[in-house]
């Protein structure tokens, strides 16, 4: 076994619509390691969500290689690309209403996948009841999805997309419907199964919460356009003066409750400050 | 437990689904019960045809009747007999036969009155034969017993008895004998019986009256002194006990009676006059009979297998238990079979538009459910995304749809029965049923129906899953938003590979018909059923290949407007065309439907009208001798017809229904269709290129008589005395042959005698005529046609004439005005069949021959004698001359018009036959006689001539005719001299039928009538109230009413899914400034220019299926081509009318399927703009 779960070579996919092509991959080479948590950022039409389907096996590649947990993608059969979908894959989508059966109840939406898969009963019932514990919704387990909030539903949605054991943990904008405090809760769950062993490659525009994960890869036109540490962090500024800066960079930086601001020739430079 | 899981997942769906998939249940239920139906109505509506079949036949026809004769009637034997018979037919028939009627009927027995002393003779014979033996005398010079021998004109009779006779006897004078006689205590005593009224009456006996009775065919010996003991009348006449015999004319015994005097009696000799030693009609001839009476309201439907086989065993068990003595017989069964056959043939076009039916729900269940499925593409994605395998997705679905059958073939029965039941609630049904519920009959297992209907609908729907299971999970989540393109079959052509296909079939199908008959059973091709199905599904895919350039066409023309809201949907129909064709399919099959039923319902109206009007002719038709000459009633038409047979003269020729009509009456009345052979009054007219014809020597409309002066020129004097002649030996009588004004023909006759002793004046009178039944006199002005002279004293066949010759001059027609020589209008008749006519000849001729030759011892007349005889006259006459012997044997020799050439239209066959064309002239044999005649048209049908015993039609002028056949005398005046073929009916063109039919009944004299009397109304009446074809009328309606349904339900689903898929689209108008109506309005219109396309196609469609069906129709009920051919008929108005309805609500439900677009908020709208 590969320490990496992705592996993605020249990877090209082209759309055709009607007598249009349009290049949505040029030559993508791409490594996921196992266990790692890697933010997809970049602009409409770059390539994100092809990316993601592609490895999600929602679509084929029109050239290259891309394989998942060893296993390559362009040679799997239809029952081949169910196990993947049950085994090896789970998703979450941007739109909560796409991730679940509006009418199961919670824990019957959890069930599902492990139903499809033949689980047996039991199983199934004590695995939902993990889920949902560890996702904070014990006490929804026999809600009905259009009671639940956005946020609720969402977890629900990844409890459904992790019943299934997943080694990967494919989302598309996950928080793109969510408030800010919502998204940072779902990015704290995924950060914490992350630390359980999960890999997660989320697509995001949020560069915020893109930050909260070990890697950010940029794509733009269907390419790598760069990826990991050092790389330029979106920040706001409110009109108060207040910056609001990413966790992990204040942590990589050493700052912990206060630093120091100082005007340079390029801008603004932020340095620790030794507690007084 | 992973199933039970599964069927919870399943149920849950179905439960969150209920809003759409309620659509399906309701069409899978419909389609079931469609499938359910066709046992169901079929038994049903021929349930009510058997009622009316069986009620209608008379009781002969479907009692059961076993019957046995005896020559020699033994009680024990017929006991016997009866004893079988009832124990069968309890066994057998007592279900349907509550009723059972036995009677024995002796042969014809004769009533000897006491009016002659037999009995003192008896006594007399009593006393010979004691002398005899006294004397010793060879017993064989014994005087023979005198026995009682039966009047001249006896009273003869039978006598009856039956089991139960008391009770259906009333007793009006007297008492029944109930008990046997004691014959130990008197061996004298007499047969005591009971006598119809009617026999007792004209027999003037009464209670107590005695009379000898003796069997018509017995021994002389046999015969029995009987004394009156009742008169008695039936209880019920009608009663099937007397059979056809009128009760009132028949002798009575209880059955212990006749038994008892049908048995030898030994008596003491002594006790009777003629020293018989026994009694009793003894080897009298009689018949014994059952009759089981038929109650039809036993009959149902599904008995009618088990009835024709217990019918079949009554007859065969019978028949073997009494060794083949006993017959058993019964028309019932050959009734049910010709009721089987009527039954296929006209169960054919219904089970053909239930198919139709249930194809088009079975669309609108294809259609619902790619429609749910359309809508279940992000489902199905999310669920291939967790995991589900290609059969796993397949699996829910296809749980899914068997539910929905089960449940579909669960409620099926009880919605067909309901539906079936309904039908007679509503018209045309209810007429029949009074307007309750149909009775629910079932001749056919429902199972297979139910199992079938659910089979369809599982597969239609869940077959429809399977290419979607296999789609890739991005496809499946773009379904609800984007329709798919083109359909597999016209991706791969296989549409045009399936038109030819159903081309082939169809032509196939034509050939073979669809009714195949193998004796007399007739069977029904199961592909004929499919036969319109198999048109619309043709006519389906024609529609998909077509659509797509129409609506481009349509769509490029609406660019052209000015407003957006026209353009819009012009750019969106021409742009992407192929989505709409589910729609339009949609609205074709409806309009298809409803077009076909209305068309078909219409088409078969007219046809009962046609068939009607060609069974009538005309409104009214009068048939009966001479009903031609009959008044016109007032305010009505009427047309006289003469009907008769007629053949071209040749060897290969066939005999030819001949119709004789006045052309310019007949046009009028007539009942007409252009496909008979043009325009009536123009065809008809051709008969009479040159008018009128002129039958005769017209006389002035005044003229009263006709005085001839004529003297038959005399044999000589001495042949006379040589022959012994009387004076009227040479009599003979002028008559004539005249037509009135109205056609009509009479024999005239000459009040007196030529003699050939004396000039006479022989008058006719022209008021009257010989024989004839007419109900008027003669119409003036009239015609002499033909005149001729016969020998007063001929009688019989033969006409006596030998070589007479007779003088005439004067002939003068007299008038109120004054007299009118005929002289010069004579010469214009010609002397046929050996008449001779010598014009100006001495009128003196008569005395010449008289005075010839003297006989011997008589002097010589002088010329003062000669001048002074009667059969002396001056000047010049005419002599006509008779030939010796006739030269054909029917015609008379005489003076007549030669008539001209009849004029004939001639069907096809008759001109070949004939091998005439139009401007021919040839012979034909019409009503027996050779008429030359010039072919001047061809006609291929009249109403009424429908005899089958004949070939091909001949029309012809009746006065024409009538001149021909009725102007030549052929016979005695004494006997059928006047026979005349006349016509024999009346048509009549009226407002008021009753009206019309009063006037005529009122023309003919009291207890008389004419022998048929029909109208339009009553026939029309009785063939469109046949329970079959009402019962198509009615499952027409149903079909129509059943595709509104499907309609409004699918075109509300399609555009409610449309509305959804196209949110993104009206946000983008809504964000460019369309205001809510506008978008709304775009999107209307937009759906209903297809809804538009649809319907007109549709209606096309409908009418193009109709008359691919009317092979259907074209078979009547008897499996006999209807006459006239059914014609498609298309009620414009009505469909337009159903046209207009069908529009309106499925705009309607377009309006309120588009109310989502207006009601959609912006901010929806524009979220979905930013997706």
């Amino acid at each position: 076994m590969s320490q990496a779960i992705v592996d993605c070579q020249n990877l090209i996919k082209i759309h055709k619509q009607g007598n249009l092509e349009v290049v949505a991959l040029h030559g993508l080479d791409f490594k996921m390691a196992r266990g790692e948590f890697i933010s997809v950022v970049g602009k409409s039409g770059a390539g994100k969500s092809t990316l993601l389907r592609i490895l999600a096996g929602l679509d084929l590649p029109s050239a290259g290689k891309v394989s998942v947990a060893d296993l390559s993608l362009t040679d799997l059969s239809q029952r081949d690309m169910t196990k993947h979908y049950r085994r090896r894959v789970g998703f979450l989508w941007q739109d909560f209403n796409r991730n679940l059966l509006p009418y199961l109840k919670a824990r019957q939406n959890i069930e599902l996948p492990m139903l499809l898969a033949g689980v047996g009963g039991r199983e199934r019932k004590k695995r939902a009841r993990q889920l949902l514990e560890a996702t904070g919704l014990q006490n929804l387990a026999h809600a009905t999805i259009h009671t639940m909030s956005g946020g609720q539903q969402q977890r629900l949605a990844l409890c459904v997309a992790l019943a299934g054991e997943p080694e990967l943990l494919l989302a598309d904008e996950p928080t793109g419907e969510l408030d800010t405090e919502t998204s940072l809760e779902i990015y704290e769950l995924l950060r914490a199964l992350n630390h359980e062993g999960l890999s997660i490659l989320v697509v995001t525009h949020d560069v915020v919460l893109a930050k909260r994960s070990d890697r950010v890869v940029r794509l733009a036109d269907g390419r790598l356009a760069s990826q990991g540490a050092g790389e330029d962090y979106h920040v706001t500024v409110d009109p108060t003066g207040a910056v609001a800066l990413p966790r992990d960079l204040l942590l990589a930086a050493g700052i912990e409750r206060e630093a120091a601001a100082k005007l340079t020739p390029e801008g603004i430079l932020i340095e620790r400050r030794e507690e007084s | 437990m992973r199933l039970v899981t599964y069927m919870g997942l399943v149920a849950r769906r179905i439960w969150s689904k209920r809003g759409i998939l309620v659509g399906s249940l309701l069409g899978a239920t419909l389609v079931t019960a469609l499938l359910a139906i066709v046992p169901l109505y079929e038994a049903s509506v021929q349930a009510v045809d058997l009622r009316f079949t069986v009620r209608g036949a008379t009781s002969d026809t479907v009692d059961v009747g076993v019957f046995v004769p005896y020559r020699d009637y033994i009680p024990g034997v017929a006991a016997g007999n009866s004893e079988l018979v009832a124990d069968r037919a309890d066994a057998l028939l007592s279900d349907w036969y509550p009723e059972r009627v036995e009677r024995v009927q002796s042969r014809e027995v004769v009533v000897i009155p006491l009016n002659f002393d037999w009995y003192g003779i008896a006594e007399l014979w009593r006393d010979n034969i004691a002398t005899a033996i006294e004397e010793e005398l060879d017993p064989e010079e014994w005087p023979l017993p005198p026995y009682p021998t039966p009047p001249r004109e006896p009273t003869i009779t039978r006598i009856l008895t039956s089991p139960d006779l008391a009770e259906r006897l009333v007793v009006l004078a007297g008492a029944m004998p109930t008990a046997p006689p004691n014959l130990v205590a008197d061996p004298a005593q007499p047969v005591a019986m009971a006598l119809g009224e009617d026999v007792a009456r004209i027999m003037g006996v009464d209670v107590g009256d005695q009379f000898l009775l003796r069997p018509f065919s017995g021994l002389q010996q046999i015969f029995e002194l009987v004394e009156v003991a009742a008169i008695v009348e039936a209880a019920d006449p009608g009663d099937k006990l007397w059979g056809i015999d009128q009760p009132g004319s028949m002798f009575y015994m209880t059955q212990e009676n006749f038994d008892f005097w049908t048995t030898t009696l030994a008596v003491p000799a002594e006790s009777d006059a003629w020293l018989r030693e026994a009694r009793g009609f003894v080897g009298i001839a009689a018949t014994q009979r059952w009759t089981m009476g038929f109650d039809a309201e036993t009959l149902e439907i599904e008995d009618l297998d088990s009835i024709r086989a217990s019918i079949a065993q009554f007859r065969a068990d019978v028949a073997r238990d009494s060794d083949g003595t006993l017959a058993a017989n019964s028309f019932l069964p050959q009734l049910l079979d010709k009721f089987d056959v009527r039954s296929v043939v006209i169960g054919a076009p219904i089970l053909a538009i239930l198919a139709l039916v249930v194809g088009g729900a079975l669309y609108f269940l294809i259609y619902t459910a790619a429609l749910t499925l359309e809508r279940e593409g992000p489902e199905m994605a999310l669920l291939r995304t967790r995991g589900a395998s290609s059969w796993q997705t397949v699996g829910i679905h296809l749980a899914q749809s068997l539910v929905i059958a089960v449940v579909a073939a669960l409620a099926a029965p009880y919605v067909a029965r309901w539906l079936v039941g309904l039908t007679g609630r509503v018209p045309p049904l209810s007429d029949l049923t009074g307007g309750q519920p149909l009775e629910v009959a079932q001749r056919r297992p429902l199972q297979p129906f139910l199992i079938g209907g659910a089979a369809l609908t599982f597969l239609s729907m869940g077959l429809a899953i399977i290419p979607f299971a296999r789609r890739r999970v991005l496809e499946l989540r773009s379904l609800a938003a984007r329709p798919g393109g083109k359909s597999v079959w016209q991706r791969y052509n296989l549409d045009l590979f399936a038109i030819a296909l159903s081309l082939v079939v169809l032509f196939q199908i034509s050939q073979r018909g669809f009714i195949n008959f193998s004796g007399d059973e007739a069977k029904l091709d199961p592909l004929a059923i499919v036969f319109p199905v198999l048109l619309l599904f043709t006519g389906s895919l024609i529609l998909l290949r077509v659509l797509p350039w129409l609506l481009r066409l349509i769509g490029w023309a609406m660019t052209k407007a000015r407003s957006m809201s026209l353009a819009l949907p012009g750019w969106h129909l021409g742009r992407n065309p192929i989505p709409y064709g589910r729609l339009a399919l949609l609205v074709w099959l409806t309009t298809g439907l409803g077009a076909f039923a209305l068309t078909y319902a219409n088409t078969l109206d007219s046809s009962f009208t046609d068939r009607a009007s060609f069974a009538t002719g005309s409104d009214v038709r009068i048939v009966g001798e001479g009903a031609g000459y009959l008044e016109a009633p007032e305010g009505a038409t009427a047309a006289a017809v003469l009907r008769t047979s007629g053949a071209p003269r040749n060897v290969r020729s066939r005999q030819a229904e001949t119709l004789a009509v006045r052309p310019a009456d007949f046009a009028e009345v007539v009942i007409w269709r252009d496909d008979f052979g043009g325009a009536p009054e123009a065809l008809f007219a051709s008969l009479r290129p040159g008018g009128p014809p002129d039958v005769g020597i017209e006389l002035p409309a005044l003229a009263t008589a006709v005085t001839i002066d004529g003297v038959v020129i005399p044999r000589s004097w001495a042949d006379q005395v040589e022959l012994d002649l009387e004076d009227e030996d040479q009599a003979m009588r002028l008559l004539m042959r005249v037509f009135d004004s109205r056609g009509r023909v009479w024999t005239m006759a000459a009040d007196e005698d030529w003699v050939d002793y004396e000039w006479r004046t022989a008058t006719v009178d022209l008021t009257g005529g010989l024989n004839t039944n007419y109900l008027a006199d003669p119409e003036p002005p009239l015609s002499i046609h033909s005149v001729w002279v016969e020998r007063s004293g001929s009688v019989g066949a033969d006409l006596l004439i030998d070589g007479e010759s007779l003088l005439v001059r004067n002939l003068i027609v007299e008038t109120d005005t004054g007299p009118l020589s005929l002289e010069d209008d004579f010469e214009e008749l010609a002397p046929t069949n050996g008449f001779n006519l010598v014009d100006e000849v001495r009128a003196d001729e008569a005395v010449r021959a008289f005075y010839s030759e003297v006989p011997p011892g008589e002097a010589t007349p002088t010329s003062a004698e000669r001048a002074t005889s009667p059969l002396a006259a001056s000047g010049t006459a005419q002599l006509w001359g008779l030939p010796r012997v006739r030269t054909r044997s029917n015609p008379v020799p005489q003076l007549r018009r030669v008539p001209d050439p009849i004029s004939v239209l001639l069907d096809g066959e008759q001109a070949a036959q004939a091998g005439l064309t139009v401007g021919d002239r040839g012979f034909f044999t019409i009503a027996e006689d050779i008429v030359a005649v010039q072919m001047v048209g061809f006609i291929d049908q009249v109403p009424t001539m429908t005899d089958a015993r004949t070939t091909g039609l001949i029309v012809t002028d009746l006065d024409g005719l009538s001149a021909y056949i009725n102007g030549e005398a052929r016979w005695s005046h004494r006997t059928a001299l006047a026979r005349v073929e006349s016509p024999g009916e009346l048509w009549i063109a009226t407002d008021d039928t009753d009206a019309a039919i009063r006037q005529i009944n009122a023309q003919y004299p009291e207890s008389d009538a004419p022998d048929q009397i029909l109208s339009l109304k009553a026939s029309e009446a009785e063939v469109s109230s046949r329970p079959v074809q009402v019962g198509l009328v009615a499952i027409l309606f149903v079909g129509a009413a059943v595709s509104v349904v499907l309609a409004l339900a699918g075109v509300t689903s399609y555009v409610l899914l449309a509305v959804s898929r196209r949110t993104r689209e009206m946000g983008v108008l809504r964000a460019l400034g369309f205001g809510r109506a506008g978008v709304a309005a775009t999107f209307a219109i937009e759906q209903v220019v297809v809804l538009g396309l649809g319907a007109v196609i549709g209606t096309i469609g409908g009418v193009a299926l109709m008359r691919g069906m009317l092979p259907f129709l074209q078979l009547g009920e008897t499996a006999i081509d209807i006459q006239p051919s059914v014609r498609l008929a298309v009620a414009w108005p009505i469909l337009a009318g159903y046209l207009l309805v069908v529009g309106a609500l499925l705009i309607g439900s377009v309006i309120w399927a588009t109310r989502r677009v207006s009601a959609t908020r912006m901010s929806e709208v524009l979220r979905e703009v930013e997706r």
